[in-house]
């Protein structure tokens, strides 16, 4: 009996340790190396067709020649395609505005329409403006919030600026037409920046430039301002793009 | 320690009785057994325990002489309870020496005996007359002490049990040696299999592991190569944004250009229109001068000699002149107005 109970566990051991023999490899795999994507570059919404930013691209340069002698330039940027937000004192008394692209191209105006209640004036054109379009942000930029602003100060090149946003102010600008407060900053601006978006750290507008003053301080139209006309076309009064006979 | 004298003479019978049953015959086994039977049952228990031996007459001389002592042992202490015997204490010694006793198991034997055989009355005797040792305790019979010395049935029956009894053993020793056997064989083969099985394995994952090695420099290889074409193409990469870097600004600084170009052709262009303008205007003014200059001139003519000339007709054209006059004064007036602007 104790032998049969011998032999039995060995046999059992032995079959238990077969069980737990290390088998053969699998056949040698080559998949390991994965295909290579082509398209790498496509998440990366850094990059632009012409190496310019989209701030850059979206920023415009406005000429407004008036009915007299004169030129008049200002900036403005693109909502889409062909509608372009400036300030209304850069296309006052105009019997012709033309639209400036960051590559040189010129675009005429076809229409233009502004408001009393904002130094805020939207063109339309008939050919596109080009690739990138703002996105405006829903909410107006605190104190202390760090801002962008893109434009062509003294009808010169394109230029970046930055500064810091004070705070919400009075319109400093006699008769300027607005009827809530503005907002201060410190970016260096110069005539030919009005119209120009002022950018967040995230790329959103925020808010657009009308004015400076002599200690270098900006001031802007707050985004929800601008959210506000844009969303009641009725505020928004058509310019005549043609001079008085007078 | 009589009685374990005599027990270990027992067992050195025993196992000289099991080395000499694997070589010598059964028959010859069975006729020694049959002399030292007919002397040891009627001589002791020891002797009888040394009896049913088989071998030669060599060995059974040769152990004669190692047991001895054993068997003059047994003899004296069996002397006591069995008393006088036909054969004498010395040829009983011969006998009993080289007629070893063959069971392979002693237990079993001595078991078998207290179960098959009925007690001799003999055994029952000793046992109740208390025999003694020889350090004077009484005897105590064991199982490995041979059965009694007196049988009351005939010798064929005891021989035929006997044999029955060294068969049974001799079938159990060959039946584990046969199943041991089995099993080592079975362990040998599963041992086999299990290294054949091992070393193929074994060379399987080496040649895998070689295989891997050679995988593995190509890949180290490739990935050398591509991170010098990597390491070229960043390079190449920053050029070219340091480039483009470059162009961007240039395009800037162009269109900056372009754009006040525009600006001052614009400018320009509205200049000679006011230029126009007033060149238009200046015309103007002087054709309308000259007119009233030349009107003037013909009226002071006329003045010269009034009395060749209609007095009215000489007052309508004064009056004319006057007008023409004033209106070059106006057109003067407004050319001054927009160069003064």
């Amino acid at each position: 009996m104790r032998r049969a109970l011998a032999l039995f566990a060995a046999t059992a051991l032995a079959l238990s340790g077969c069980a737990a023999l290390p088998a053969e490899p699998q056949a040698m795999p080559s998949d390991w190396v994965p295909e290579p994507t082509a398209t790498p570059v496509a998440k990366n919404v850094g990059l632009s067709p012409d190496g310019f930013t989209a701030a850059q691209r979206m920023t415009l340069r406005v000429r407004s020649i008036g009915c007299g002698v004169g030129v008049r330039t200002g900036s403005g940027f693109a909502l889409d395609a062909f509608t372009l937000v400036t300030n209304r004192h850069v296309i006052e008394d105009s019997k012709n505005i033309q639209v400036s692209t960051h590559d040189g191209r010129v675009i005429d105006a076809t229409a233009a329409s502004s408001t009393t209640v904002a130094d805020i004036a939207i063109i339309t054109t008939t050919e596109p403006l080009g690739g990138a379009f703002a996105a405006r942000a829903t909410q107006d930029p605190e104190e202390g919030d760090v801002i962008t602003v893109v434009g062509y100060p003294g009808g010169g090149r394109l230029t970046t600026v930055s500064g810091v946003v004070l705070g919400a102010v009075p319109d400093p600008v006699e008769d300027g037409g607005a009827v809530d407060t503005v907002l201060a900053t410190t970016a260096v601006v110069e005539p030919g920046s009005s119209g120009s978006p002022v950018l967040s750290d995230d790329g959103e507008v925020v808010g657009v430039v009308y004015a400076n003053n002599a200690v270098g301080q900006s001031f802007i139209v707050p985004v929800t301002m601008l959210n506000t006309l844009l969303a009641q076309p009725s505020l928004l009064v058509p310019d005549s793009l043609e001079c008085s006979q007078s | 320690m009589s009685t374990g004298t005599g027990s270990t003479d027992a067992r050195t019978a025993r196992d000289t009785d099991a080395d000499a049953t694997d070589a010598s015959s059964a028959d010859t086994s069975r006729d020694i057994d049959k002399a030292s039977e007919a002397d040891a049952a009627t001589a002791s228990p020891v002797g009888d325990s040394a009896a049913g031996s088989t071998g030669s007459a060599d060995d059974a001389a040769t152990e004669a002489t190692d047991d001895g002592a054993g068997a003059r042992q047994a003899e004296g202490a069996s002397a006591p309870t069995r008393g006088p015997h036909p054969l004498s204490a010395a040829s009983a010694e011969e006998l009993d020496d080289g007629t070893p006793e063959s069971d392979a198991d002693p237990e079993s034997d001595a078991s078998e005996a207290d179960e098959d055989e009925p007690a001799p009355a003999a055994l029952v005797e000793h046992s109740a007359s208390g025999s003694v040792d020889e350090d004077g305790a009484p005897h105590r019979r064991r199982r490995s002490d041979p059965p009694p010395a007196v049988f009351n049935y005939a010798d064929d029956e005891h021989e035929r049990r006997r044999d029955h009894r060294r068969e049974r053993p001799r079938r159990r020793g060959r039946a584990g040696w046969i199943a041991t056997s089995i099993v080592l064989l079975l362990l040998l083969g599963v041992s086999v299999a299990l290294n054949w099985h091992l070393w193929n394995t074994t060379e399987a994952w080496e040649a895998r592991a070689d295989e891997l090695t050679t995988v593995n420099y190509d890949l180290g290889a490739q990935l050398s190569s591509e991170q010098a074409t990597t390491m070229g193409l960043e390079s190449e990469i920053e050029l070219l944004s340091q480039q483009l870097a470059t162009s961007n600004q240039r395009v800037l600084d162009l269109s900056a250009e372009s754009q006040s170009a525009i600006d001052e052709s614009t400018f320009a262009s509205q200049q000679i229109d006011l230029l126009e303008g007033h060149l238009t205007t200046a015309t103007s003014t002087a054709t309308s001068l000259q007119r009233c200059v030349d009107g003037q001139q013909q009226l002071t003519q006329y003045l010269k000699t009034p009395d060749d000339y209609d007095p009215q007709e000489l007052a309508a054209f004064e009056k004319s002149v006057s007008e023409l006059c004033a209106t070059a004064e106006q057109n003067q007036q407004r050319m001054l107005a927009e160069l003064t602007e």
